[in-house]
């Protein structure tokens, strides 16, 4: 434990995060899980921001409080998206009566 | 915070997060959600990123759970449409895609030099100011992170990007009203809200 630093250590732990997410997002075909994927990447991006945030806070440039910043924009972003993806989501629904992505039902409204 | 610290922190997050991503039953993935996000808020608090801290178990563990588990219920959902599962082989590829992300980060992580926190407490600031004859300006002993530090940029140098978010938040709920309403049916006496795509 001795040879990480604790930077280091917060950005390895966003990196997994994100990567969990990736993962999400990849493997499942449920839209729901995949918008919660999303928003678990979201989480280790902001994560990552707050880290190196806290790494700059002994610098008098005000760059610290602009990553701290971002990561509030960043979260109302999120909720924007929520909202906006799972009204996408019913809509979807309402339509082929499934949440699978790749059902032959929902890959047909592509054509 | 030491490094253990967030280690141990960390590992309740990524765990959370795989039962989140793995879960079959959206209600379950939506609660293991709730406990990543709330371990995300944990370490924010050891980070100095006190009201992020709080903006996340409030914007995240409040209004985001809620509209996900709202969705949930309100959807239902039965085994037929929750839908399939990929192939094995799809989900090897999607692990080996995410691991090979990870192994970037710790490889330029790797190459950055020893990243160090440096915090001295505000009260030694100001006295070693004050010992040089250095005017200190109100508000300079706030705590960085606190609501009052955070405050004070959001509003001065971060005011605009502020008033772009409500227009942000303005336009998403008007999309969410064309999205979600009955596309059939006129929701407004008299008015239509898009032209009928359907009719």
């Amino acid at each position: 434990m001795n040879d990480i630093t604790t930077p280091d250590a917060v950005q390895i732990v966003a990196a997994a995060l994100f990567a969990v997410g990736v993962f999400g997002v990849l493997s499942r075909r449920n839209l729901l899980i995949i918008l919660m994927s999303v928003e678990l990447m979201l989480n280790g991006a902001n994560l990552s921001l707050v880290g190196f945030s806290r790494e700059m806070a002994h610098l008098p440039t005000g760059a610290a409080e602009g990553g701290q910043v971002l990561v509030l924009m960043s979260m109302a972003v999120a909720a924007a998206e929520v909202a906006v993806g799972l009204s996408i989501l019913i809509a979807l629904f309402r339509h082929i009566r499934s949440v699978d992505v790749d059902t032959p039902r929902a890959t047909a409204l592509r054509d | 915070m030491s490094a253990f610290l967030v280690l141990l922190f960390g590992a309740v997050v990524v765990v959370a997060g795989l039962f989140t991503v793995t879960r079959r039953n959206p209600i379950h993935a939506a609660l293991c959600m709730l406990v990543a996000l709330a371990g995300v808020a944990g370490l924010m608090l050891g980070l100095q990123a006190h009201f992020l801290a709080a903006m996340q178990v409030l914007l995240y563990g409040g209004a985001i759970m809620v509209l996900f588990v709202f969705v949930i219920m309100l959807l239902t959902l039965k085994d037929d449409e929750l839908g399939g599962e990929p192939s094995q082989g799809q989900k090897v590829l999607a692990a080996l895609g995410s691991i090979v992300f990870l192994f970037i980060i710790a490889g330029a992580l790797s190459a950055r030099r020893d990243a160090a926190y440096h915090m001295p407490y505000p009260e030694q600031v100001v006295r070693a100011a004050q010992a040089e004859g250095v005017e200190v300006r109100a508000g300079a002993t706030s705590f960085f992170g606190s609501t009052e530090h955070f405050a004070r940029f959001l509003y001065t140098d971060y005011a605009v990007a502020f008033e772009l978010i409500t227009v942000l938040v303005l336009a998403s709920a008007a999309g969410v009203i064309v999205l979600a309403r009955r596309p059939d049916k006129h929701t407004l006496e008299g008015t239509r809200l898009t032209g009928g795509h359907r009719s």
